[in-house]
């Protein structure tokens, strides 16, 4: 009993604790975010940019018409598998696609997918 | 190795729209290399042939684009003026039984080049400028010179520009020459690689459109454009910045790795074979050595 009551997070209010579980998860998110970034840009991984214009990125500067500019993509993909299938092998539904197989030919790992879904949703 | 292994494993059943652009039931090599201008002129409206043999240049300012091509500057017109001086050297160069390159093509090699890469129905094997310029060596007891190295590139050059302004005469006119033709085309389709590109995807599917971002120091609008395959012959060997040239098949070997695949080896049976293949898609185009303006 007396272990417990020296544990911190049990000294403090629910409410604060929520705050910080919440804080917590926002720092995560936004590592994600900017690790996707990372992998978004980085030529040996993502190289994201050399197709697609990111027009709510205003530090990149890609005039590409490879691939469609990345906007509305919350509108576009309501539902984030349909994204994802999109980015692991586009070419199960579009043939002749230019776009890697990120998730088929392990350009990517799973996590790093999800991070750079979580960039391109936060465009 | 791998990832080479892994395209062509996978190549088998991925690949499907590129090799369509071909008309199915043509037979000869020009039906195919018409076939392949009609679905360029479909994806690339308002140009032609015409254009697509300038290159990116053609497309400069369209659509409010600055594209990135090989620029008629002094740095460059000098490069190419240095090369062609350092091949004519190598070229003039007597042999020590008396005889050079001269000796070994017809009109002193004058409108040679543009029928290379020839079919040699003896051997039965495609034949490129720079493998006939080895033969030219071997056959006059001198020691070649080694394929994608700084004198080969520069000797091809000179040899590409006595033939200036010819237009390429690619002849396919056997079914053993349409064999590796044939190959050629299945290589240019073939998707390679953990990227899993072919010669196609960017050379028709996307040809003639911007891709990259600007470089670093450029302006923001400047950016390369994807050359489209049918005159990109015209202007091989290619001139790149700081006076480097690269051999048909070295821009094949990079392409490749750009797909992350292990690429042929210079002068292997695959990169002759899509050369000839991809020469003759520009049949017809005058010849512009290194891509400049002279």
């Amino acid at each position: 009993m007396a272990l417990v009551a020296k544990t911190p997070c049990r000294s403090l209010p629910p409410s604060t604790l929520l705050l910080l579980v919440t804080l917590l998860w926002m720092s995560a998110a936004q590592a994600s975010v900017a690790e996707g970034r990372r992998l978004f840009l980085d030529p040996k991984k993502g190289n994201c940019a050399a197709c697609h214009q990111v027009p709510g990125d205003s530090e990149i500067k890609s005039r590409s018409k490879i691939g469609p500019p990345l906007v509305e993509i919350g509108k576009r993909f309501p539902e984030r598998n349909v994204l994802r299938a999109t980015l692991w092998d586009l070419g199960t539904t579009v043939p002749d696609t230019i776009m890697p197989p990120y998730g088929r030919h392990r350009l990517l790992t799973e996590s790093e997918i999800d991070a750079v879904l979580s960039y391109i949703e936060s465009l | 190795m791998f990832r080479y292994l892994a395209g062509v494993c996978l190549a088998a059943f991925a690949f499907s729209s590129p090799s369509t652009l071909f008309a199915q039931s043509a037979t000869t090599a020009e039906q195919e290399r018409l076939s392949l201008i009609k679905a360029l002129q479909k994806r690339l409206p308002g140009t032609g042939p015409g254009d697509w043999q300038l290159g990116p240049a053609a497309f400069a300012g369209s659509d409010g684009d600055i594209v990135q091509s090989i620029p008629f500057n002094d740095e460059n017109a000098t490069n190419s003026a240095d090369i062609l001086a350092i091949g004519k050297k190598l070229w003039d160069r007597k042999f020590k039984n008396g005889k050079s390159f001269s000796h070994c093509f017809a009109n002193s090699g004058k409108q040679a080049a543009a029928t290379y890469p020839q079919f040699d129905a003896r051997t039965k094997v495609v034949v490129t400028l720079e493998i006939a310029l080895n033969r030219c060596l071997a056959l006059h007891g001198e020691s070649e010179i080694e394929l994608g190295s700084e004198a080969m590139s520069r000797l091809l050059a000179y040899a590409r520009s006595l033939s200036e302004g010819q237009r390429m005469a690619i002849k396919v006119s056997s079914a053993a020459a349409k064999e590796k033709f044939d190959a050629g085309q299945a290589l240019f389709t073939r998707r390679i690689g953990q990227n899993n590109f072919a010669c196609a995807s960017c050379h028709v599917l996307h040809a003639g459109k911007p891709f990259g971002q600007a470089e670093p120091g450029t302006r923001e609008r400047s950016q390369p454009v994807n050359p489209i395959a049918v005159g990109q012959a015209v202007s091989w060997p290619r001139l790149e910045p700081k006076g480097l040239v690269l051999s048909p098949q070295a821009l094949f070997q990079r392409c490749m790795q750009r797909s992350g695949a292990e690429p042929f080896i210079l002068g292997s049976e695959e990169l002759n074979n899509l050369e000839y293949f991809y020469s003759f898609l520009s049949n017809g185009m005058p010849i512009r050595t290194l891509g400049t303006a002279r």
